[in-house]
């Protein structure tokens, strides 16, 4: 074989190679970032119960989230939940968890099942952002239920925040979480 | 005779354009895993040695200068072109969204950058390792002596 023709041979062997390896890599990832993209198609929260509790001077929210996720091996871990309560049009404050007050209760069995149901109890003190933010628009504190009558509720928004672990780093999902929260008077 | 060129002529352009075509589609595949980094089973570092062995390729491959400057740059012009293609296909909504694809072509443009000096880097290796194969000593033929 004359030094040309090797040389020739060589060049396209080198070059099926690159093609494979492209392929190769590029069929692996594709597959886990559909995946990935699947799943935070099918992420879901729910707000199953939530209420402010007027407990004399302090004010408890507690709220229970459903969070269903495809089990597809992503790990992912709640990192927190952000909100916003409005009242009749008026925003009652913003809040975000601490470490501390949420209870995160994994799913008993996630490889069974094609969704997993995350719970999120979420307790936490209220009292200051509230009074922030009726300080600052100048309002009263949150209507309660029976003072005019009729139930008191707020509606809840925001996100319960995930961190996903991918194979080569994290990356953050803001899942939406909205629902109603019951006004209590406590004892 | 001159019917015989130009197939020679034309045969050769299809060979250097396979190889552009090869190299673009090489590239663009690089592209894709850097914007796609974090699902890579691999370091996405390491998919620039996919543009480095395209660039030995290049290199090792009996091509004029000017054969080998149009199959760079048409890598260049191609990988960026395609890459989206490849990364955003299955798109969910958030690819959908302007502002976060015009954010993806920025990236790309960035990231092209990178393909050149990797093949280029590949280019001169490849002739560096031609360089050798090509100094080894030949096998002797059987040649006639030229009579004195």
């Amino acid at each position: 074989m004359s030094t040309r023709r090797s040389h020739e041979l060589w060049a396209w062997t080198t070059l099926a190679v690159a093609s494979i390896a492209a392929i190769v890599l590029l069929v692996a990832t594709e597959r886990r970032y559909l995946e990935y993209v699947g799943w935070t198609r099918e992420v879901r929260a729910s707000l199953e119960a939530a209420s402010l509790r007027h407990n004399g001077e302090a004010v408890v929210l507690n709220a229970v989230i459903a969070l269903e996720a495809p089990a597809v091996g992503f790990k992912s871990t709640v990192e927190r939940v952000e909100f916003t309560l409005d009242q009749g049009g008026r925003r009652l404050g913003y809040f975000f968890t601490l470490p501390g007050d949420m209870v995160v209760t994994p799913p008993a069995d996630v490889g069974a099942r094609p969704v997993a149901v995350t719970r999120i109890t979420v307790t936490k003190d209220a009292s200051r952002e509230l009074a922030a933010s009726a300080a600052g628009a100048g309002g009263g504190p949150p209507q309660r239920a029976g003072e005019d009558g009729e139930s008191a509720v707020a509606q809840l928004a925001g996100d319960v925040v995930l961190v996903v672990t991918l194979p080569r780093g994290e990356r953050l999902v803001r899942v939406p979480v909205a629902g109603e929260v019951g006004m209590e008077s406590g004892g | 005779m001159a019917g015989e060129e130009v197939l020679r002529r034309c045969m050769r352009a299809t060979v250097v354009a396979a190889r552009a075509v090869i190299l673009g589609g090489v590239g663009s595949v690089c592209l894709a895993l850097l914007q796609l980094g974090d699902f890579t089973p691999v370091p996405s570092g390491w998919s620039l040695a996919i543009p480095v062995l395209g660039g030995v390729a290049l290199g090792l491959a009996e091509m004029s200068v000017h054969e080998l400057v149009g199959c760079v740059a048409f890598m260049v012009v191609m990988a960026p072109a395609l890459a989206p293609l490849l990364v955003a296909f299955p798109a969910s909504e958030v690819e959908r969204n302007d502002v976060v694809r015009a954010a993806l072509r920025n990236s790309l443009a960035a990231d092209a950058l990178l393909l050149l000096p990797c093949v280029l880097a590949g280019i001169v290796l490849g002739r560096w390792v031609k360089g050798i194969i090509s100094s080894r000593p030949q096998p002797m033929r059987h040649t006639p002596r030229r009579a004195d």
